[in-house]
């Protein structure tokens, strides 16, 4: 009942999906024709793409270089979250910390961090570990600064309760402030994954540390933007399947943390 | 997707009062924070003296070169051409990402047609597109611009057409019983309510602007504060290179402060924000 009352207009409007459908189909229409009457040195169209990537998977080019992304992506990132979470629960259960940090945090937040790109070069060369510190100084901010917010408002009652029950320190930082924090946690890492791919990108293609970002230099150079598409399309993939993948676990977590509340 | 937490009003006030009744706590903190800094930067000049110039130049030394760059109109030049880019970029996006997004909040087929594409576009890396530019545009002006915009405009875009979605319907329709027409609604009435919104989109857009803009330089390594910061490290002119970060730092840091006095000026009566980078 409520629902016919609620939502009057709905009936006889055209379902969002369809929408979403018709849009992406006029989009790859629209490029398959225009891009037709291109040159290919400089353009592609989407059947080439897939085409080129059917290719790329089949000559295990692709796999190779997305391995060597991905595992600098994933050390870094996992680097990211162990020192955006540690320091921020500490900075955010203990004043003091906060204080004496805050300053770092609050300035390096706003800096393009991609300019430290040419200085971790200098000091750690072109190897993988230069990589994962680009990465990880990319992503750790916002695990951070989200860990530390949550931290900070957690509710003071919690604390008490811990402490009235005799729990050590330890046992409040981890048992207490650590699930308290979960959602903003999350929140973080959705935010610093973004970061993360496009840091280890643009260090890939700035600096020829091998990986996707490479081979994206390599078919512009070569002048394949069939290939260069296909590529880009891996990273694509890669971006919105890991953020599906961390709003799953938010949901997933958020509904555990709101049944502990409710007990 | 859900953004990142903002501790309501009545908590605000809650902090803030505990916080007005102990005014020492604040005095120690500062303090704190003074001491840390101080120790940071002395240790630093100290390590930094001890080990090779090439590989960490010394504080007092990054200051020498920028006074330095700044004589010789090195870096001063370098962070004109940057901050014009920056500018002209951060413009482009407003005037794109503003008028899509609130087309988006008002309209249902807008939305559904561009909302797909707009979100998949926020999480991939646009950097990615940096080389397939250069060969279309070359490495001038344009190339960098367009890599700007497509950095800085996604989060104006969602953030607009958060706000804009997000104008109660309670409200409309007062515009409406007052027989105001669909524009005089839509300017009176959706935009102002959508204001605080656009403005925190247009904050979390300068961060991304200036990573845009730096990414360009990096790239084509010619001018800007990016190419001074190539050109040097490729020299290894380390001391030299550091002037143009801390320039950058200070460009992101004034910035997104200017924009939050901004915020706490036009928009004092609300504070929302979606899809932050930042708390």
């Amino acid at each position: 009942m409520t629902g016919t009352v609620l939502r009057p207009r709905a009936r006889g409007r055209v379902p969002a999906w369809a929408i979403r459908t018709i849009a992406w189909v006029t989009m790859l229409v629209v490029w398959q024709l225009v891009a037709a009457r291109i040159d290919p040195r400089f353009f592609t169209t989407p059947i080439a793409m897939m085409k080129a990537f059917v290719e790329l998977v089949q000559s295990g080019e692709l796999h190779e270089a997305l391995l060597n992304s991905a595992r600098s992506l994933f050390a870094g990132f996992a680097l990211a979250v162990l020192i955006g979470v540690s320091i921020g629960l500490l900075m955010g259960r203990y004043r003091l910390v906060g204080a004496a940090l805050d300053p770092y945090v609050n300035a390096l937040f706003p800096t393009p961090r991609i300019a430290f790109i040419p200085l971790v070069v200098l000091w750690f060369g072109l190897e993988l570990q230069a990589k994962v510190i680009v990465v990880c100084l990319m992503s750790v901010f916002p695990v951070l600064i989200n860990t530390y917010v949550g931290a900070r408002d957690v509710s003071k009652s919690l604390d008490e309760v811990g402490r009235s029950l005799c729990a050590t320190e330890r046992t409040i930082l981890l048992r207490i402030f650590l699930p308290a924090t979960l959602p903003h946690i999350l929140a973080g890492v959705r935010l610093g994954l973004g970061q993360a791919v496009g840091g280890m990108v643009v260090a890939e293609i700035l600096l020829a540390f091998g990986g996707l970002g490479s081979l994206i230099t390599a078919y512009a150079r070569s002048f394949r933007p069939d290939y260069l598409f296909a590529t880009i399309l891996v990273l694509v993939l890669l971006g919105v399947g890991l953020t599906f993948l961390v709003q799953f676990a938010e949901r997933r977590l958020s509904r555990v943390n709101i049944e502990v509340r409710d007990q | 997707m859900t953004a990142t937490y903002e501790p309501t009003r009545t908590e605000r006030l809650v902090r803030e009062r505990r916080r007005a009744r102990r005014p020492g706590r604040t005095r120690v903190r500062w303090v704190v924070r003074v001491v840390s800094v101080v120790a940071f930067l002395g240790t630093w000049e100290i390590v930094a003296n001890r080990v090779s110039p090439l590989f960490l130049p010394a504080p007092t030394a990054i200051l020498e070169g920028m006074v330095d760059g700044v004589r010789t109109g090195e870096l001063t030049r370098a962070a004109g051409v940057s901050l014009e880019t920056f500018a002209v970029g951060f413009l482009i996006s407003a005037a794109i990402g503003v008028p899509v997004g609130l087309a988006m909040g008002r309209s249902r087929v807008v939305e559904h047609t561009l909302d797909s594409f707009v979100y998949a576009l926020y999480v991939v890396p646009t950097m990615a597109f940096v080389p397939l530019l250069v060969l279309w545009f070359g490495i001038g002006t344009v190339s960098k611009l367009i890599i700007v915009v497509s950095v800085a405009v996604f989060p104006i875009i969602i953030n607009t057409y958060v706000g804009a979605k997000n104008v109660g319907p309670s409200m409309v329709d007062i515009g409406r019983s007052m027989s105001a027409g669909r524009w005089k609604n839509f300017s009176s009435i959706v935009v102002p309510a959508s204001l605080p919104f656009i403005l925190a989109g247009l904050r979390l857009a300068i961060g991304r602007a200036l990573s845009g803009v730096v990414v360009g330089e990096l790239f084509t390594a010619i001018s800007g504060l990016g190419g001074l910061l190539m050109t040097y490290s490729n020299l290894l002119r380390t001391q030299l290179a550091f002037g143009p970060v801390v320039v950058l730092m200070v460009l992101g840091i004034g910035f997104t402060a200017l924009l939050r006095f901004v915020e706490s000026r036009v928009v004092a009566w609300k504070e929302t924000e979606r899809h932050s980078d930042e708390p």
